[in-house]
């Protein structure tokens, strides 16, 4: 358990942005943890989306989010409002095109299985693979075991 | 210290709100709650109407962008921005959220800060540097979790009357935002209510809690100050018991 309260909130801060890579300080529920990072996507989508409605038509939904996520992990630095925060998004997505790119490619190449976007966990719905995600998506098994229910 | 002017019930203004009170303004509509995010660095068409709002109503800012127990360094450009905001608007009450919602850069949540004793002496100072920042005494508010805080000394209630005592700045409660933690972390928001200093509070954010306000105003004998999120609500008889 880390003594100091403000390492444990740089700690959790550093989980919450990418909690694939950055596992969660001690003493924090991970369930709990999962739903902030949830609802930290939802308010920053909030913020972003009317500022870009063709961008977002244009990525799709699976790539929308995967951006959002991404500005998310790599934190530059603005101030809060909604127009700095719109403005820094645009310098992400150019900054981030390359990884942003392969995220398309593999939605094309989807076959037998799907992958998460977030967690790289893949849906194996022959095989009833339909865990819980560690990004906290639910969205993506339940449209991954549709895609690829077994026909009857 | 200055004390604010405000009475009787306002309304949370949304962008969306601009338009329809442009046309018609309710009667009983005493003043507006403005939040920074949505307005600060807007202009055109938007920023003028706001502005010509903001010179026929007092107002309330409704921040919760300063991280006030966030572990980083106060950002001074947010300072910076949210005090011309104020004297743009001629912004009469601010109210922060008492949670942190930064590392280095906005998180996009508000999360509990760990009640311990460290993190009230922290707070109480940052409190400090931004009444000094702004030039004006500020309102700290509770807001909706989505987690639990961790390092637990004390419970929120304590925590939330300790910042408060040791700073001396007052305090506004968000009943909406009371009741939900209550629902979601299976606490009794009436007793939350009776470990609160009452005697602190100047500024209510009621939503639909009114049996909460009730409780509230049974309990103080200052002049409240009332905001809701909804036009309509605007005209319940709820509103000024």
């Amino acid at each position: 358990m880390l003594n100091d309260f403000r390492q444990y909130q740089f700690a959790l801060a550093r989980h919450l942005r990418d909690p694939l890579s950055v596992s969660a300080p001690e003493g924090a529920d991970a369930k709990a943890a999962a739903a902030c990072t949830q609802e930290m996507v939802k308010h920053l989508r909030d913020v972003l989306e009317p500022a870009f409605p063709i961008t977002q038509a244009l990525l799709g939904e699976d790539i929308w989010e995967h951006a959002v996520r991404l500005f998310l992990k790599d934190a530059p630095n603005h101030t809060p409002w909604a127009s700095t925060t719109q403005r820094a998004f645009v310098d992400c997505l150019v900054a981030r095109l390359g990884a942003l790119r392969v995220v398309a490619k593999r939605g094309q190449h989807r076959s037998s299985a799907v992958a998460c976007l977030q967690c790289q966990r893949r849906c194996d719905a022959t095989r009833g693979g339909a865990q819980p995600h560690a990004c906290g998506s639910s969205l993506r098994v339940a449209r991954a075991q549709h895609r690829h229910r077994p026909q009857a | 210290m200055k004390h604010h002017i405000l009475h009787g019930a306002g309304l949370a203004l949304r962008p969306a709100l601009l338009a329809p009170l442009k046309s018609r303004a309710p009667d009983n509509l005493q003043f507006l709650e403005l939040t920074p995010p949505d307005w600060i660095g807007i202009g055109g068409k938007v920023g003028k109407d706001l502005q010509q709002l903001t010179q026929h109503y007092p107002s309330v800012c409704l921040s919760q962008s300063l991280s006030l127990g966030g572990p980083g360094v106060l950002d001074k450009e947010v300072l910076r921005d949210l005090r011309s905001f104020i004297a743009e608007h001629g912004i009469q009450v601010f109210s922060e959220a008492l949670a942190w919602s930064a590392d280095d850069t906005p998180l996009f949540i508000n999360l509990p800060i760990p009640s311990t004793r460290e993190a009230v002496k922290w707070t109480v100072s940052r409190i400090a540097q931004v009444q000094e920042a702004l030039g004006l005494r500020i309102g700290i508010r509770n807001v909706m979790h989505h987690m639990a805080p961790t390092l637990v000394e004390m419970n929120e209630a304590e925590f939330i009357s300790e910042v408060v005592s040791a700073s001396g700045c007052s305090l506004h409660l968000d009943l909406h935002a009371l009741a939900a933690n209550g629902l979601n972390f299976g606490f009794d928001p009436h007793a939350f209510l009776r470990a609160l200093p009452l005697g602190s509070i100047d500024y209510v954010r009621v939503g639909r809690e009114y049996p909460l306000l009730g409780d509230v105003l049974a309990r103080t004998h200052r002049r409240v100050a009332r905001c809701v999120d909804d036009v309509k609500q605007l005209n319940l008889e709820a509103l000024t018991c």
